[in-house]
């Protein structure tokens, strides 16, 4: 069919729609552009997190299988005699677990060892009873010691085939075990939970953990609460059974409130991107004023003009989205590792192999991009289609009642940031009410940001005068008096760059604060510690070989000992260190104590406990409160007697006496060890020297203090890479929208120059002009966004920091982060200005005029 | 039963099954040689070696295959009469000559698969059940002095005085009894050694306590009886399995009122025929055994019975006769549908007798053993 039959088949208002976005090449490509990245953004983020949720549940409810309960006995583990009686007295459905992390040595790549008994197992975990390849290699993974099984994915990742010996590395020490048989997962969910296992037979797990006696859990099918009593009657004291789900609480909670956090970046680079849409649109409208008159006047009615303008957005929505969702898909692949690796280092171990495409993630891009245009559109249209035909054609009517509008969207803004610091004001713990009301506190920053430009002009003006003459004179009324023009792409900007100050803001607080912290609690000066996952703290213990040489080591003035471990509470399970001095030299690092200072450690060692700060938000415990510890001599009611800040771990810890500890588990462990040297000898040499004696006993690692520091810091950054990212997504946005701006801008504006350059502007002054604008427009944006930004900063680290990870942050500002932000917005302004002023550069005055 | 727990007992099968005997008729499994031979390093049943009690009552782990068989016919004050079985199997995966010694507790080279079964002859009912686990002495073994075997809550255990009590319950049906031994422990073949082919490693170590006053109770599903009777116990010990032409056989063990107790067993092969190595022994009731030689009895099924749950057809009354001893009984199961359809499929099921001695008749009660009808049996056990 040929192009022109089908036009003329088209309606008028569409045919005029086309044409218009086939004449304006750059305008129209700028808005898909536009509405593209914003789309992007939004399905890559939810692709991310998406796949990393999917994993993390698949691998959890892999772990826990079909157990309802899971009998446990803190550190200590249950004996396998406890286990023994259960089953001698009928309980049938129970199942001994040894669950660790284990790294093998080819990939690095943290994976969950999972051990079990293929008979007690069968009702609770259907991968250990799948696969014909399983039952041909029964025997050797039942009754060879070292042998275990791995997806077919995982096997060939690692490059290992069935019967080869790899290395894996569990709590530091290396053991060669050997791959009797592939697992043949029956489904693709099965498939993606079983990427990042390692199974063995239990007695397998039991020698590489070196727990003879003893395994990790029992894992229970309970039908009721009869069944609940039977077994705890059956029981000595110190063990709990707990309801499964219970138990992944911590770590899920963090994840979620982590994946909250990044989907609130996501919509805010959307909602740069909206106003880059409403911005372009817009402007597109006004310029075609004459033309909308025109077409009135000659019989065109309002529902054509609105649908006209409407088809347009459509237009554009559709092939923005359609690009946007294909960006997205591509980003999403990446930022999956990203997100994984966060997670990783921060709360679980995960292994994200496959990366799903959740049609959800489709439908929100599609969602998003279809709708957005066209609620930035449809002001614009119904104004357009209501314009009487022959005002329509003036400029200066759009002008007037585009300085009505900026007062009523002053107004406005008013209004919706009240409104979002009310319901910051609300106190609620959820994240997606913190992120409302921030969203409109910025949207209202943003609505106002065109009276601000407005007033910003007019104070300018006389400095512009006395700076370049009369040209700076024309340069600051000019952005002043197109506000229909300007005012939505100083918006955008200005938002852009207040988000990234705000980030930046917290990122460089969250930073300082927690330098600070570092600062006052690393006491010591060379840490031991069994290898973990990038920032968690290992609950593997030293072997005692390593502490009984620390303790004897002549350069050593103290040795601090630590034991973390997580223990079950009568408010779950928590993470639990305990020291041999529990209590803080420095007093900064308490946030409140409810008893003298001095007092602490007697405290401490009659069995109270500290909590971290995050926990004590996460749980609700204040001072005095009591938690209910189950120890190996039963629940253990202990007092809390001070909170203090960490910002080692979000999910929290309780804090306690090494001795109260061991009084009350059977656990000697030490998991980690601080060594404070004796004055003037070098630590370097020193820590040199320790990990040469104890790498025959252990694979530790051994850190000065500077390389614990900057390892910490080395896992912050990471946890904010993607934060960054989503940063620069935004500002580039919103570039585009200050490029798409400026650039009609200066189209409309030819004739004008025109008339200038034939009274005698050169070129070089006009282009200059065109420069001079765009950088008044994104100093205004820039100006703007120092306090918006700071705001937003305050926002993130008081209301949605503290919401999501219950921490403290102390407000770091330096000049750092707005300087870049002033740097952002002028560089954004000028790189939008450089074609216009190119082409101002090129152009005959006479093709200006025609 | 639901979807669940099939895949539980298909993986316990397959777990059986891998040992080393791949049966061509068994589910899941791949098509392999028949009877394969025992794996390196376990050692045959050996003609001289003798029984010493109380050591071969516990688990002989040089043995690649073991299995300890517990039957009885007891009834109530008004005569409700029960059969109840209970067995422990265990089979190695690993021989010991392996030399690895490992360190964990729930470690194991071998898996135990235990069998319990009632039959509850007035409400014509028969109940099996079946399980396994990893040989750990904390869920299932065996001892020697003083003797245990257990699996989980089945349990056999002997307290000082001799007496064994035997404990199972699941799905509602439980046993708790207590067996006196009164004739026993007997040797059978060759002083424990009896051959079951041409092969002479083709044989086992083998003993019962063939009378066991029992007492005790059984509950099926909360209705208790009290109970009395008498219990047979077979015990033994093996490296091989069936012969490649054996494909079954019919065992029998039988307690007459005259005090006379009869094991006999017949293997079938594919012909058709009774293999030569079939053979029995009868004591006396002072405890005084007597080999019998495959031509010294005759086993003649006179009816049949076709499994609805496999369609297996088995034998289902049988004329027996011991010219010898001048016996010729009727046996018949008191009721039919005495098939265990687990991983392996059999029937195993009380008997009732009649028929004459020296003359005088004689009645009794037994149990039979009948494999290779539903699938063959060679190569499995």
């Amino acid at each position: 069919m040929k192009p022109r039959r089908l036009g003329q088949r088209l309606p008028l208002w569409l045919r005029l729609s086309l044409r218009h976005a086939a004449s304006n090449p750059v305008q129209t490509t700028l808005m898909v552009a536009g509405v593209a990245l914003g789309v992007a953004v939004i399905v890559a983020i939810d692709i991310a997190n998406q796949s990393a949720e999917r994993a993390f549940l698949l691998s959890t409810e892999a772990i826990a299988g079909r157990a309802t309960h899971q009998l446990a006995r803190g550190p200590s583990g249950v004996p396998v005699a406890v286990y023994a009686q259960l089953r001698r007295e009928g309980v049938r459905r129970a199942a001994p677990v040894i669950e660790r992390l284990a790294v093998p040595t080819i990939s690095q790549q943290p994976l969950t060892l999972i051990g079990v008994d293929p008979f007690a197992d069968a009702p609770f975990r259907d991968y250990t009873t799948v696969g014909s390849g399983f039952s041909d290699s029964f025997d050797t993974l039942f009754a060879q010691s070292g042998t275990v099984l791995l997806s077919s994915e995982t096997a060939s990742a690692l490059g290992v085939s069935v019967g080869d010996t790899f290395e894996i590395e569990i709590a530091g020490q290396r053991h060669p075990v050997s791959l009797a048989a592939l697992i043949e997962a029956n489904s693709p969910s099965q498939r993606r939970a079983l990427a990042s296992l390692i199974v063995c037979d239990i007695a397998t797990a039991q020698e590489l953990t070196g727990q003879k006696d003893t395994v990790d859990r029992v894992d229970l099918m309970l039908a009721d609460e009869a069944d609940l009593n039977g077994i705890e009657a059956l029981l000595p004291p110190g063990f709990e059974i707990a309801a499964v789900g219970a138990n992944s609480g911590p770590a899920r909670q963090m994840i979620v409130a982590f994946q909250t956090n990044l989907y609130a970046l996501s919509l805010l680079a959307m909602l740069v991107g909206m106003f880059l849409i409403f911005n372009t649109m817009t402007f597109s409208i006004v310029r075609r004023r004459p033309l909308i008159g025109t077409l009135r006047a000659i019989g065109v009615t309002r529902a054509e003009i609105f649908r006209g303008v409407c088809a347009e957005a459509i237009l554009v929505a559709v092939v923005g989205t359609s690009i946007g969702i294909a960006m997205g898909i591509v980003l999403g692949r990446s930022s999956v590792d990203l997100v994984t690796q966060t997670i990783n280092d921060l709360f679980y171990a995960l292994t994200v192999r496959s990366v799903e495409i959740p049609p959800l993630a489709i439908l929100k891009g599609l969602g998003v991009g279809l709708l957005a245009p066209l609620l930035a559109a449809a002001l614009p249209a119904r104004e357009a289609a209501n314009a009487p035909p022959r005002s329509a054609m003036s400029r200066s009517a759009v002008e007037t009642s585009a300085e009505d509008v900026v007062r009523r969207s002053a107004w406005g803004g008013l209004l919706l940031a009240t409104l979002g610091t009310a319901i910051l004001l609300t106190p609620s713990r959820n994240l997606w009410v913190a992120f409302g009301g921030l969203f409109s506190v910025v949207l209202g920053a943003a609505f106002a940001a065109p009276l601000a430009t407005a007033w910003l002009m007019k104070a300018w003006v006389s400095a512009t005068r006395r700076l370049f003459g009369t040209l700076g004179t024309a340069a600051a009324r000019d952005v002043g008096r197109s506000l229909s023009r300007t005012s939505t792409a100083v918006a955008a900007l200005m938002l852009a760059v207040s988000v990234a100050i705000g980030l930046r803001v917290m990122i460089t607080s969250f930073r300082s604060t927690l330098a600070i912290w570092l600062e006052q609690s690393l006491e010591g000066d060379i840490y031991l510690s069994v290898p973990a996952l990038g920032g968690t703290a290992s609950t593997s213990a030293i072997d005692p070989r390593v502490i009984r040489y620390l303790q004897e080591l002549r350069e050593g003035k103290r040795l601090d000992l630590l034991r973390a471990t997580t223990v079950s509470t009568d408010r779950g399970v928590v993470h639990l260190a305990a020291s041999n001095r529990a209590a803080f030299d420095n007093p900064a690092l308490y946030k409140s104590l409810s008893v003298a200072r001095d007092e602490i450690a007697a405290e401490l060692a009659s069995g109270s406990l500290l909590v971290s700060e995050p926990l004590a938000s996460r749980l609700d415990l204040s001072l005095g409160d009591e938690l209910t510890l189950q120890t190996d001599v039963g629940p253990a009611p202990s007092r809390i007697v001070g909170i203090y800040y960490d910002y080692a771990s979000s999910t929290g810890t309780v804090l306690m006496d090494l001795e109260a500890y061991r009084s009350r588990w059977s656990d000697q462990g030490v998991t980690a060890a601080a060594l404070i040297l004796e004055k003037g000898v070098s630590v370097d040499v020193v820590t040199e020297s320790i990990a040469a004696a104890v790498a025959p006993i252990q694979l530790l690692r051994v850190r000065a203090n500077r390389q614990l520091r900057a390892d910490a810091f080395a896992v912050f950054d990471q946890a904010f890479a993607i934060t960054r990212a989503l940063v620069v997504l935004a500002t580039a946005v919103a570039a585009l929208g200050v490029l798409s701006a400026l650039l009609a801008l200066q189209l409309e504006r030819r004739r004008e120059f025109g008339i200038l350059r034939a009274v005698g502007l050169t070129r070089r002054q006009a282009a200059a002009q065109v420069l001079l604008q765009t950088c008044l427009m994104g100093s205004a944006a820039a100006v703007i966004a120092v306090p918006t930004g700071t705001l937003l900063a305050v926002l993130l680290i008081r209301v949605i920091n503290f919401r999501a990870f219950g921490w403290t942050l102390q407000m770091h500002i330096e000049a750092g982060p707005y300087l870049e932000a002033f740097a952002l917005a002028l560089g954004a302004a000028t790189i939008a200005a450089m074609l216009p002023a190119f082409r101002m550069m090129r152009v005959q005055t006479s093709e200006l005029l025609a | 039963m639901t979807r669940r727990s099939r895949r539980g007992i298909a993986l316990a099968a397959l777990a059986l099954i891998a040992l080393s005997c791949r049966n061509k008729n068994q589910i899941d499994a791949p098509p392999a040689p028949h009877a394969a031979p025992a794996k390196e390093g376990f050692e045959f049943a050996a003609a001289d070696r003798k029984l010493v009690f109380p050591n071969d009552f516990g688990a002989h782990p040089a043995f690649q295959t073991e299995w300890w068989y517990y039957t009885g016919n007891v009834r109530n004050e008004s005569g409700r009469h029960f059969g109840y079985q209970l067995t422990f199997f265990r089979r190695s995966l690993r021989s010991a000559s392996d030399g690895e010694t490992r360190a964990a507790s729930l470690a194991s080279q071998a898996v135990y698969m235990g069998h319990f079964a009632l039959t509850d002859t007035q409400g014509a009912k028969h109940y099996s059940f079946e399980r396994y686990s990893r040989a750990a002495d904390a869920v299932a073994g065996a001892r020697a002095q003083p003797h245990a075997v257990w699996l989980d809550d089945w349990q056999v255990s002997t307290a000082r005085d001799g007496v064994r009590h035997i404990r199972a319950a699941d799905g509602g049906i439980e046993i708790d009894l207590r067996l006196r031994p009164t004739k026993g422990p007997l040797a059978h073949g060759n002083r424990g050694y009896s051959q079951k082919g041409s092969d002479p490693n083709r044989a086992s170590h083998y003993y019962s306590f063939p009378r066991m006053r029992s007492q005790g109770s059984i509950t099926i599903l909360g209705n208790q009886w009290e109970v009395q009777g008498e219990s047979w116990m077979d015990h033994e010990f093996t490296s091989s399995g069936l012969a490649d032409n054996q494909i079954g056989w019919d065992w029998f063990s039988l307690q007459l009122d005259n005090g006379f107790d009869l094991m006999l067993f017949h293997l079938r092969t594919d012909t058709g025929d009774v293999d030569p190595y079939s053979s029995g022994t009868i004591m006396d009731p002072a405890g005084l055994s007597r080999t019998l030689r495959r031509d010294d009895f005759s086993i003649e099924p006179t009816a049949h019975w076709r499994s609805p749950h496999t369609h297996g057809d088995y034998p289902s009354r049988w004329t027996i006769a011991v010219p010898s001893a001048d016996l010729e009984i009727e046996v018949t199961p008191v009721i039919a549908d005495q098939e265990l359809v687990h991983s392996f499929v059999y029937w195993e099921g009380s008997v009732r007798i009649s028929g004459n001695a020296r003359g005088k008749p004689v009645a009794g009660f037994g149990f039979a053993e009948l494999t290779g009808y539903a699938r063959s049996m060679a190569g499995s056990f």
